[in-house]
């Protein structure tokens, strides 16, 4: 899979590049806007990562030209603004989906693979770890083929996890990822260790291994033991 | 008042006052001039009849104007002005005469002369002058009124339309406020001012709203780095746990400084007034929907909320701003809430009242829409909850009013009657 990353900030540029390549995605870098409007020209991508905020120029600008030369390219705004006009237009000119700085490399991950999944495979694609098979499209989790009765949530628990494996997730980024802006309401993260002692449990219920470990006591790693 | 209403009501004070002086001045001129004249001329007359009465002859009498009668006894030449009543036949009334009376020694006899004059009554003169000014008065005062309206209709035109287009002046709007140039000068100058105030504000706040969009973009980039290089950090397998509290200490503040940046930003903006889309919202499905998404929160702390709805609410406001108005007074509700407490929240017409049960506030009930108010200093809270939800308030006009009894805390808002 092949992705351009739109970004002006060196670091965030290069951190977000390396971690993609070790997700095992082909990324190439853009700095500015007019770097960006020759590679998209030039090359096919199959998912654009864009900054909005551009030394040279809004961003935006890009999504219906890339539109009418490659229909098939998903798109993912990236925005320091949080404001809701940037959010509807970006959504509005075709892009498939919006993340607000600063993000979790994992959410980020999570959102690109929501993406591709819906363009690439028309969402019937599953992701599977060992015994363990979650089918987006459908919202259904098996294991061994048996079906699992999740929540909304541990569903949405174990598809981050699946798609974040051999990767810490911090209590912060577990509950930035399903509770969004509402995670601030809480005074701690314990309801999380609930959402997670009920997932373990169903899944060794179901004749599963509990990949999932705790890590340090910040936060939870899904992988083999 | 009126503009027209308070200058007719000036005019009439003022030529109402000047007239009274006039009629004085009027009065008093008058019948002193009257007086004089009318003595001079009976003076004169009783000097004719003098002459009259050396050369012979006698004039006739004429009760009561003129009386001559010569005198048995001689006595001393004399004249006396005097002013007397008496019984008028041709009037059929008493009347005041001013009169003469001389004694005057004309060839070895004495004569008395009378001469009398009837005098116009003071009274008459009152009457007649106030009638005259009075009528005057009333003319002066309908064509100042119908003069004023006049101008009124014409010339303050251009003052109501500059007023009607200030008033819809919005510094949200695209272009410069648009004014119809004026004839009259001061106006044409009030223009010019009030073109540069309003273009002014216009350009001052679109460098805001371009300041706060920078500043968040500014900020929020750096703490992008932060957070993933903190993350990436995060993955070192040869981390111990002490260096992973640390780490994941650092994260949390930086969640916390962009959240606070991302509240800050939001409380400009509702104060910018640049939520502009505005639809009906249902307050109840709202609030259902924040609650199923606070879910989590309530059965951690076992909390249990009521929900009683009297009438139906429906609010004329930007959806997303009563998503974040119910969703932190609901947050406010759960945070501040004792384990297995409970929440009540009462709909009805024109109010929602959110109650929760919790520890008194440590701070004064005045603080509590402040921003950063907080129950402990060390809380993961921002403390700008209530401060958004009070700036959203302030904004559609609702009134939020906080009470408390027996540690029962309630937030109650109230809507004007014209909503939706």
């Amino acid at each position: 899979m092949k992705i351009l990353l739109v970004e002006d900030e060196a670091n965030l540029l290069s951190t977000t590049s390396s971690y993609l390549q070790k997700e095992g995605f082909v990324c190439e870098e853009a700095p500015t806007f007019s770097v960006a409007e020759e590679k998209l020209t030039l090359y096919q991508y199959d998912l654009l990562i864009l900054d909005i905020t551009l030394p040279d120029g809004n961003g935006l600008y890009l999504v219906p030209k890339l539109k009418k030369t490659y229909p098939d390219t998903g798109i993912l705004i990236i925005s320091a603004k949080n404001s809701l006009d940037d959010k509807l237009n970006g959504l509005d000119l075709g892009a498939d989906d919006y993340l607000t700085k600063p993000f979790f490399l994992a959410e980020l991950n999570s959102r690109i693979n929501a993406i591709l999944r819906r363009r690439k495979f028309s969402g019937s694609t599953s992701v599977v770890f060992n015994e363990i098979e979650v089918v987006p499209n459908a919202m259904v989790a098996r294991v061994h083929g048996q079906e699992l009765d999740l929540t909304k949530k541990e569903y949405d628990l174990l598809l981050y996890f699946l798609t974040n494996k051999q990767r810490v997730l911090s209590r912060e980024n577990i509950a930035e990822h399903i509770w969004g802006d509402l995670s601030g309401s809480a005074d701690n993260f314990d309801f999380i260790y609930t959402h997670i002692k009920n997932l373990r449990r169903k899944i060794v219920q179901a004749g599963g291994t509990d990949y999932l470990q705790t890590v340090y006591g910040v936060g939870y790693k899904f992988a083999a033991p | 008042m009126r503009l027209l209403q308070k200058l007719n009501r000036t005019y009439i004070l003022f030529s109402s006052l000047l007239f009274l002086v006039a009629g004085v001045l009027l009065y008093f001129f008058l019948t002193a001039n009257i007086d004089y004249e009318a003595e001079e001329q009976l003076l004169n007359t009783e000097r004719r009849i003098a002459r009259q009465l050396t050369r012979g002859h006698t004039p006739t009498k004429l009760f009561p104007v003129l009386e001559v009668t010569q005198l048995a006894v001689h006595r001393p030449q004399g004249l006396t002005i005097t002013d007397t009543t008496m019984f008028d036949q041709v009037e059929g009334e008493e009347e005041t005469f001013r009169q003469v009376r001389s004694v005057r020694n004309i060839n070895g006899h004495s004569y008395a002369i009378v001469l009398r004059q009837m005098v116009v009554q003071h009274s008459e003169y009152i009457m007649t002058i106030g009638c005259i000014l009075v009528l005057v008065m009333g003319l002066l005062l309908v064509c100042l009124t119908l003069m004023n309206r006049s101008i009124h209709r014409t010339v303050w035109q251009s003052y109501y339309t500059t007023l009607e287009a200030v008033k819809n002046f919005s510094v949200h709007q695209p272009g410069p406020l648009q004014l119809q140039d004026s004839a009259t000068q001061e106006f044409q100058e009030m223009h010019t001012a009030l073109s540069r105030l309003t273009e002014k504000a216009r350009l001052d706040y679109l460098a805001l709203k371009e300041f706060s969009e920078n500043a968040s973009h500014e900020m929020q980039t750096p703490l992008a780095v932060l957070q993933n290089k903190l993350d990436e950090l995060l993955q070192d397998l040869a981390l111990i746990e002490l260096q992973a509290r640390h780490i994941q200490t650092a994260g949390t503040a930086v969640q916390k400084l962009s959240k606070l940046n991302q509240t800050l930003l939001l409380l400009t903006k509702i104060e910018n007034r640049q939520f502009i889309h505005t639809e009906t919202v249902c307050v109840t499905a709202f609030l259902c929907r924040q609650l199923d998404l606070l879910e989590d929160f309530l059965l951690e702390k076992k909390l249990q909320v009521t929900l009683e709805e009297t009438a139906a609410l429906k609010v004329s406001a930007n959806p997303a701003l009563v998503d974040v108005l119910l969703s932190n007074l609901l947050s406010n509700a759960i945070k501040h809430n004792n384990a297995h407490g409970c929440i009540s929240i009462e709909i009805g017409k024109n109010r929602l009242l959110v109650s929760n049960s919790g520890k008194p506030l440590p701070y004064a009930p005045s603080l509590l829409f402040e921003r950063f108010s907080k129950a402990d200093a060390y809380s993961p809270s921002l403390g700008l909850g209530l401060a958004i939800v009070r700036t959203i308030c302030h904004l559609y006009g609702w009134e939020v009013q906080y009470q408390v009894q027996k540690n029962r805390h309630s937030l109650e808002i109230t809507f004007p009657e014209t909503v939706a």
